[in-house]
């Protein structure tokens, strides 16, 4: 303990003390309430900074007075907690965080797949080739339907 | 707590009894009101047995999660009856004690009672911990999520804020 953790607190800093701890000494930090209480024996701004403080917590007792919870009131809540799997709540409770994690890859590789499709392989474009393709085969069929026969047909020498 | 945790409804019936008083003091002189305060209670409690998984004891205490949890109904509660949570002269008689009293010191609790529900929200929660709950300001810090000193500027601000609201109406709380 240094020389200044012996003197009196300063009036003002006594002020801050009540503020933020309120007129009842036991809730004072221990380090301050000897020199907080040597203040008080010496100075009368002190004693009625007190005074001050300790009328604020009275009226603040009255005011904040709380009536009881009604005696049944306990009986009530217990009646109405629902009825509890403990397993599965155990199960939940321990395994929400390690499925989570294992399904983050597959989450992931499901969005990166999404995003990152070339644009030539999109379902758009596999469709479009796909009809191109069958409609070329059509083509081709309705061709053959109109073959020239071979008498009709251009010889390779006209 | 682990009891309730493995759905034990007779540790749960035990730790409604240890902490209903002071959860449901701790609502109604948030809320002012003894409808509001039990039901609140029992929100709070039967959220504790629906959630007792969550509850970590190494991470926080049980009684600061508890009053967390209070303290989160509380304002949602106020959030949903904004029009209807204010003050008003019902919501101030203590049953038994305001009509016994001088008319001097009921001016004075009108008057420190709307200015209580004038304060911000963390002013009158820490307030209402540390003085009425009983909370050193550390524990108050737990529940309010913030630092110890946070937890003391919000008390000497609120001490502050009601000395002055109640100057007028009560010389003796003036600084002399």
């Amino acid at each position: 303990m240094n020389e200044q953790d012996k003197e009196p607190l300063a009036v003002a800093e006594l002020a801050a003390l009540l503020d933020r701890h309120g007129a009842r000494p036991m809730h004072w930090p221990p380090g301050l309430r000897p020199r907080a209480e040597a203040l008080l024996a010496a100075s009368a701004d002190a004693r009625a900074a007190l005074r001050t403080a300790q009328r604020l917590d009275a009226a603040l007792d009255a005011v904040l007075a709380a009536p009881p919870a009604a005696p049944a009131l306990a009986t009530r809540i217990v009646a109405r907690a629902p009825q509890r799997d403990a397993w599965l709540d155990w199960l939940a409770s321990r395994l929400w965080r390690p499925v989570g994690l294992a399904c983050a890859p597959l989450l992931l590789g499901f969005a990166v797949g999404a995003v990152a499709q070339p644009e030539s392989l999109g379902l758009d474009a596999v469709l479009e080739a796909a009809l191109e393709d069958r409609a070329l085969a059509a083509f081709e069929t309705d061709l053959a339907d109109y073959e020239l026969p071979s008498e009709l047909a251009l010889g390779e020498n006209g | 707590m682990a009891r309730v945790t493995a759905g034990d409804r007779d540790a749960f019936a035990i730790l409604v009894a240890r902490h209903l008083d002071a959860i449901h003091a701790f609502n109604y002189r948030l809320t002012r009101n003894v409808d509001d305060a039990a039901e609140l209670a029992q929100e709070t409690f039967l959220r504790v047995w629906s959630r007792a998984q969550s509850w970590r004891p190494g991470r926080v205490r049980f009684a600061t999660w508890l009053y967390r949890i209070a303290r989160n109904l509380c304002i949602d509660a106020h959030r949903r009856r904004r029009d209807t949570m204010p003050l008003d002269e019902t919501a101030l008689v203590v049953p038994g004690r305001n009509l016994e009293i001088a008319p001097a010191q009921a001016r004075l609790q009108t008057a420190l009672a709307e200015a209580l529900a004038a304060l911000p929200e963390r002013q009158r929660t820490a307030l209402v911990l540390c003085h009425s709950q009983g909370l050193s300001n550390r524990q108050a810090a737990a529940v309010l999520g913030v630092s110890v000193d946070a937890v003391e500027s919000l008390l000497a601000r609120a001490r502050r804020t009601l000395r002055r609201e109640l100057r007028d109406v009560h010389d003796d709380l003036a600084d002399e």
